[in-house]
């Protein structure tokens, strides 16, 4: 319980008002141990990526809303918090990189700049201890060249370069929590590898907790400890990395397993799970799930949303065929 | 820096036909004044012989195509012919103006910049309250008021009524002041052509800044910004605005020739000796050798002004492109 | 469906509402105005020479004794009538050069563009007295001079437009089909470009106002006893008239100004209505 650093209870978030209010996070909770990598799987327009920028206080405040729920960090409750107050906490507690490394870097700002900052911010730091110790980050991810780097531009370094400057910088000031919002999406595979490689180095030697968002089911494999499989902005399992693949209960976290490639026999059609993920606006009663569901069972499953039930130590499932004692499957 | 070059030559390349195209019909223009063109390209003092030589010289009795030659190689040596008013060579004439026009240009978009940027900026990062409304409304006014009713209103508050500033003119008449008196006196004089000037050019420039930066406030470099803890002054001051100045800086120059445009009516006004007026009253005393040259020779400032935008439009993004 | 789109879009816009509004009032003024007042357009009232406003005169009298009300009415029939067909000259000369220039490519595209690239060396007011000078001042050369100087802009714009546009298939598809050049520009490429040009033409029309005031302003526009707002408002170089006689200028300058605003605000209106990339 005290190793717990992030404590989310019921979260809800949504944008938009009148009618045309839509929840994008749905009465989400998890609770994220120190030292770990959780991975939040999901198509995109589940949430993941509004989930974590409502961490960060990042979401755009004049159309977004917090409606319920708290964040729970180090004894406070992020949902409730100032701009004044997220600026302190911002690349100093909590860190965050993006998926475009081509766009996320400031074009007329030189990198070391950019490194600089937020330790000029946070860290207080100046003049050459400054310079030193970006030079140091820049070794720590793995950039060839360090001193040339620093003085370079943005447009100068390649995509993985790019990205690897985004964790220097992000991780400058030693936070507890790294948000990594599908970093490999926009780069090749063999960047990709290298990036988790260093992700997971980083996690090792710094115990920097990481939220991994991705909707890769490999780079969870590769990378995470726990994971969260998020649908229409719920959550519909948890559990840990091994459950998930060994174990996966709920008919969404099957299906996503199955249509892996590598799942498929060879000769036979690619699995997919049918239809499409419905908009925000558009999720039908009961649960989010159930239109597209080939495990649907009872009337329950089109009327009521399920809560997590507890099937076994840290393995949750929002369906209805594992209401609590019972087991339909 | 390699790309920019090439980039720099074949614009280069690409102003000849433009200079030529100029010429050409500047060169339209001069024969389609009524009364006859060569005997104004020479100084009129010259004796009656001298005059035919140079006549014959000037291309009077040539087909139209050596005509052109004639004058253009008459052109690129600096004689545009002389005036009739100053009895002077056109070149001298404007020469000895044109430094009135850029003082009053120069000043007049410094304070263009120093108003429409602040406001364009506040008017972006308080997108929809009433004070982008108020920002929005004052630049839709200053860019419909005809220049020259806001002059004459200006004229009538300030001078008139108020006494404030004098009417026209660049300096007090009869006095002859030195030093800074003479530059206060002058400065006086300016206030309001400058103002007047500055008008339309303000306004579109505090329109422009403001869509630019609301379209860099929503990039995802500001958000990798703010989610460093970058307090949001700075990032709205040093990551924003930094991005907006570069691309401003072209902006800026393609305002120049409507600022010559515009000194037509506001030195008009304002009796300000600088080229606009004098285009206006070579116009109305159909002194054509004179207005053919002040024609030329903003046609050829325009240019190479827009051949600076260009250029310095390449070189800033070259930093934001990734080869 | 698209359409009523783009107008509760064009309507929730507070300004362009109100532009659009006032646009209304000017034009229908100016088409009926001999209706709207009781005086002759040139009617001379040698008792009332410049006579301040009152009842029987409602804006007062000019230096000849012509009601001002009615010369206002009349000259927004000039300036706006010149602004319109002014624009009207720009988009058939724009539209039809920026066509041909974006979808023919090469040489004609590069001549077409340097030819545009050297209008735009001369700014408006220099070269408009110069030909104005040479030509005379009237109505008719005032529209041409607007016309035949300002086309460039909507030249570039449909030609900017036609260039991004016939990178995408549907061209190829359609000449698959067997249309020919003058098919596919007329009925695929120009609809297209339709709402910059909606547009650009609004704002034209505004810019042609103040181009039309300011040349008649200096003289060389439209020539007496035609009003136009434009000299009306010369009247105000006398120092006398600028002191004392407010109603012989003042109430000109201002029908301008409120004429662009309004367009402006109309244009802009429409500018962001027909915008694909606004999210609603």
């Amino acid at each position: 319980m005290d190793k717990q650093i992030l404590c989310i209870n019921n979260l809800s978030v949504s944008f938009g008002e009148g009618k045309d209010k839509v929840i994008a996070v749905d009465d989400v909770s998890f609770a994220f141990e120190k030292g770990r990598i959780l991975g939040i799987i999901g198509e995109s327009g589940c949430g993941k990526s509004t989930l974590t920028l409502s961490i960060m206080g990042l979401l755009p405040d004049k159309i977004s809303n917090i409606e319920n729920g708290e964040i729970l960090f180090n004894g406070n409750d992020l949902s409730k918090f100032t701009e004044k107050q997220f600026e302190y906490i911002r690349g100093n507690e909590i860190s965050m990189i993006f998926q475009e490394p081509m766009t996320s870097l400031n074009p007329v700002f030189k990198i070391g700049r950019q490194i600089a900052e937020p330790l000029k911010i946070h860290k207080s730091l100046y003049g050459r201890a400054l310079k030193e110790k970006v030079i140091e980050i820049l070794r720590a991810v793995h950039i060839p060249n360090p001193e040339k780097v620093y003085n370079s531009y943005p447009h100068n370094l390649s995509g993985g370069m790019r990205q690897r400057v985004m964790i220097a910088m992000a991780l400058s000031c030693e936070p507890e929590i790294l948000i990594a919002d599908e970093p490999t999406t926009a780069l090749d595979v063999t960047i990709q590898a290298q990036i988790l490689f260093l992700l997971k180095e980083l996690n090792n030697k710094v115990k920097t907790s990481i939220l991994f968002i991705t909707h890769d089911l490999s780079v969870v494999a590769e990378v995470c400890d726990e994971v969260m499989v998020l649908y229409g902005g719920k959550v519909v399992e948890q559990c840990n990395v091994y459950e998930l693949f060994d174990n996966a209960k709920h008919p969404y976290t099957l299906g996503l397993l199955d249509s892996q490639p590598h799942r498929c026999e060879s000769g036979k059609p690619l699995k997919s799970i049918e239809g499409i993920v419905p908009s925000l606006s558009d999720m039908p009663s009961g649960c989010r799930f159930s239109n597209r569901c080939s495990k649907k069972f009872c009337i329950k499953c089109e009327s009521d949303i399920p809560p997590l039930f507890n099937i076994r130590d840290n393995h949750k499932v929002a369906c209805w065929l594992y209401e609590e004692g019972k087991d339909f499957d | 820096m390699i790309v920019l070059q090439k980039y720099v030559f074949r614009r280069l390349i690409q102003t000849i036909p433009v200079l030529i195209g100029i010429s050409i019909i500047v060169f339209i223009l001069v024969k389609l004044q009524p009364g006859d063109p060569f005997s104004s390209m020479m100084d009129p003092n010259l004796s009656q012989e001298m005059k035919e030589k140079m006549l014959e010289q000037l291309g009077y009795n040539d087909p139209i195509l050596i005509q052109y030659f004639k004058w253009l190689m008459q052109a690129l040596q600096g004689n545009l012919g002389y005036s009739i008013q100053f009895k002077q060579p056109v070149l001298n004439v404007i020469g000895s103006r044109l430094g009135n026009t850029v003082i009053l240009s120069i000043c007049s978009m410094i304070l263009s910049i120093l108003i429409a940027i602040p406001c364009g900026v506040i008017s972006a990062t308080k997108q929809f309250t009433k004070t982008d409304y108020i920002v929005t409304v004052f630049a839709f006014i200053g860019l419909s008021i005809p220049s020259f009713f806001f002059g004459m209103i200006l004229i009538k508050v300030f001078s008139v009524n108020l006494g404030w500033l004098p009417i026209s003119g660049m300096v007090t008449t009869g006095v002859n002041l030195t030093g800074l008196s003479f530059v206060i006196d002058v400065a006086k004089h300016m206030l309001l052509p400058m103002i007047v000037l500055a008008l339309m050019n303000t306004a579109s420039l505090m329109r422009y800044t403001r869509s630019d930066m609301i379209e860099i406030l929503k990039t995802d470099y500001i958000r990798t910004a703010r989610s460093k803890g970058v307090r949001k002054r700075n990032v709205i001051y040093q990551h924003a605005l930094k991005n907006e100045l570069l691309t401003l800086i072209t902006v800026v120059t393609m305002q120049i020739p409507s600022l010559l445009s515009g000194a037509l009516l506001t030195e008009t006004i304002f009796v300000w000796p600088g080229i606009g007026r004098l285009n206006y009253n070579a116009v109305i005393s159909r002194d054509y050798p004179l207005i053919m040259g002040i024609v030329m020779m903003v046609a050829i400032i325009s240019l190479f002004t827009n051949l600076l935008a260009d250029i310095l439009y390449a070189a800033v993004d070259k930093r934001i492109e990734f080869d | 469906m698209l359409k009523h789109v783009i107008l509760a879009r064009f309507l929730k816009n507070k300004l362009a509402a109100i532009g659009f509004c006032l646009l209304i009032i000017f034009v229908l003024a100016a088409i009926f105005a001999p209706f709207l007042s009781g005086y002759g357009r040139d009617t001379i009232d040698l008792m009332n020479i410049e006579s301040q406003p009152s009842l029987r005169h409602l804006f007062g009298t000019d230096e000849l004794g012509r009601d001002v009300f009615t010369r206002l009415l009349y000259g927004g029939r000039i300036s706006l009538g010149i602004a319109v067909s002014a624009t009207v000259l720009q988009l058939l000369i724009g539209v039809t050069l920026g066509c041909i220039s974006g979808f023919y490519g090469g040489w004609i595209d590069n001549a077409i563009m340097r030819i545009v690239d050297t209008i735009m060396c001369f700014p408006f007011f220099v070269i408009a007295i110069t030909v104005a000078a040479l030509a005379g001042p009237s109505v008719w050369n005032v529209i041409l001079i607007i016309g035949l100087l300002q086309w460039t802009g909507v030249a570039r714009i449909v030609r900017a437009e036609i260039l991004s546009i016939k990178q995408s298939e549907f061209i190829e598809a359609a000449r698959a089909m067997g249309l020919n050049s003058f098919e596919i520009i007329i009925n695929h490429l120009l609809p297209n470009t339709l709402s910059p040009v909606i547009v650009n033409a609004t704002l034209a029309v505004a810019q042609g106002i103040l181009m039309e005031a300011g040349l008649s302003f200096l003289g060389l526009g439209v020539k007496q006893p035609e009003p136009s707002w434009g000299n009306i408002l010369s009247a105000a170089q006398s120092m006398r008239v600028l002191q004392y006689e407010w109603w012989l200028w003042i109430p000109a300058g201002v029908l301008v100004f409120l004429s662009v605003l309004s367009i402006n605000f109309v244009g802009d209106g429409l500018r962001d209505a027909l915008d694909p990339k606004m999210n609603v």
